[in-house]
């Protein structure tokens, strides 16, 4: 069979799909149990329903990020792999990365209609393999570090506990943020902008309409939305 | 008495969810290798142990600090029932993280509270919905969506990691403003400067934090004095 042919056969999207049937799964068993133990913990039905709205709201805006990158995929694995990997673990630069490696080991590109067959096959293998390592590490440790966690509140002073995790998070994120303001060791100016934008619009939004739990709920993907199209309108 | 029934309740939604949770996270470890063991099966073409073992080291060489320090560093966000959700799903900093954090914050959950862990959890399982359904119509019919958005749209694309990272970033800050404004300008300049001094790509992140909480203690002790 050829490599076109495969990339994109009717079987791929088959076997593809276990991997998302297994996260959407996933997803409805642990949000059914989240909603029957917020029950018995006495959370109104509709308090879980307003945060699961607000969460949807949220995810609109930044689930841009994979599509894009899943249309450029698309080009060079084809559609099963790409939509694929954009719904699992491994950030699309990620798997950009890797996939680059593993066709490189055999002396194959990723550049579209430069791919062999003994390329994607190494760039498959090689996803799986490092994917793994988040499925394995982070999924079956999960119970381990809330032992953790439980442990050192139990242990420490409560609120500067707090303060680690509060702290712990804002360095986490801090390096996010900066990650994406900083290309090869200097600072991208319209990207910096569109962060201080967004900063900027979230703390309006936050502090200004307090009492008003419909702007709340909008809260992130408005910030987000403000930032990109005043960033967008000024560079 | 209302505190006795949600401890209660929590434990038994920590119990369930663990068990479940492992074998969620066992199936996913096999589908992952599926497609691959697919078309190697298909074309003949199986990669040799010797070639695999080399995929697997480039693999951790390149990521391999990140499976640690990523599950333990977003774990007090997303907790034990995120996590099993989160290192399959992905997206878990820009995309699983700001929904769960959303669903909290409308919901007036105190930080660290059993309500938090119930509603991190529907609010990650909310964005797996969204997620799978955009991914999946644009897989779908992508190539052709895409050219049909305006101009002006496709531009502010460019920039959804500044903004919704930014955005977090203002929320996370909350009630230690200026505490989060100085960790941000330290993860700035350790993000700029610790790769020149030597530090490999993968463990900056984990620098950064330990930074954040040195300056959280320092912070701590000075406000506490105050």
């Amino acid at each position: 069979m050829e490599l076109k042919e495969i990339m994109n056969s009717p079987m791929l999207w088959a076997v593809s799909s276990i991997m998302i049937i297994t996260v959407v799964l996933q997803a409805l068993v642990f949000m059914r149990q989240a909603f029957k133990s917020a029950e018995k913990m006495g959370i109104p039905r509709e308090e879980c329903i307003t945060g699961m709205r607000s969460a949807m709201i949220t995810a609109i805006g930044p689930a841009f990020s994979p599509v894009i990158v899943l249309i450029a995929l698309m080009a060079v694995l084809g559609g099963p792999t790409a939509w694929m990997r954009m719904n699992d673990i491994g950030a699309a630069r990620t798997e950009l990365a890797m996939s680059t490696i593993a066709t490189g080991m055999v002396g194959s590109t990723l550049e579209a209609g430069k791919l062999t067959m003994l390329g994607f096959i190494f760039a498959l293998w090689g996803m799986a393999l490092n994917n793994s390592g988040w499925i394995v590490i982070g999924g079956y440790s999960a119970p381990q570090l809330g032992k953790a966690v439980g442990y050192m509140k139990e242990k420490f002073d409560q609120n500067w506990v707090k303060l680690v995790m509060a702290a712990a998070a804002l360095g986490l994120f801090g390096t996010l943020l900066s990650n994406a303001l900083i290309k090869s060791g200097n600072i991208v100016t319209k990207n910096l902008f569109a962060g201080i934008v967004a900063f900027v619009a979230m703390i309006i939004i936050s502090h200004f309409f307090k009492g008003n739990q419909r702007i709340q709920e909008f809260s992130l993907g408005l910030a987000m939305l403000i930032s990109m199209y005043v960033s967008a309108a000024f560079f | 008495m209302q505190d006795n029934r949600e401890n209660v309740g929590i434990s038994e939604f920590r119990s369930k969810i663990k068990n479940l949770g492992i074998v969620f996270v066992t199936f996913a470890l096999i589908a992952n290798f599926i497609p691959a063991v697919y078309v190697s099966m298909v074309t003949g073409i199986f990669p040799s142990v010797g070639d695999l073992f080399k995929l697997w080291l480039a693999a951790a060489a390149a990521f391999g600090v990140g499976y640690f320090v990523q599950p333990i560093s977003f774990f007090p966000m997303v907790n034990m029932a995120g996590s099993f959700m989160v290192w399959i799903c992905g997206n878990v900093g820009e995309l699983r993280v700001p929904a769960a954090a959303m669903a909290q914050k409308v919901t007036n959950c105190e930080q660290g509270s059993p309500k938090a862990e119930i509603m991190a959890t529907i609010g990650i399982a909310a964005s797996v919905f969204v997620s799978v359904t955009m991914i999946t119509v644009f897989a779908i019919a992508g190539s052709q969506l895409m050219p049909l958005m305006p101009k002006a749209v496709l531009k502010g694309f460019g920039f959804i990691l500044p903004a919704v990272l930014g955005a977090v970033y203002a929320d996370l800050c909350g009630k230690n403003f200026v505490l989060g404004v100085i960790i941000l300008i330290s993860s700035i300049l350790g993000t700029v400067f610790f790769p020149k001094v030597g530090v490999p790509g993968g463990m900056v992140m984990l620098v950064n934090i330990l930074v954040a909480v040195c300056l959280a203690r320092v912070y701590f002790l000075t406000t506490k004095k105050a």
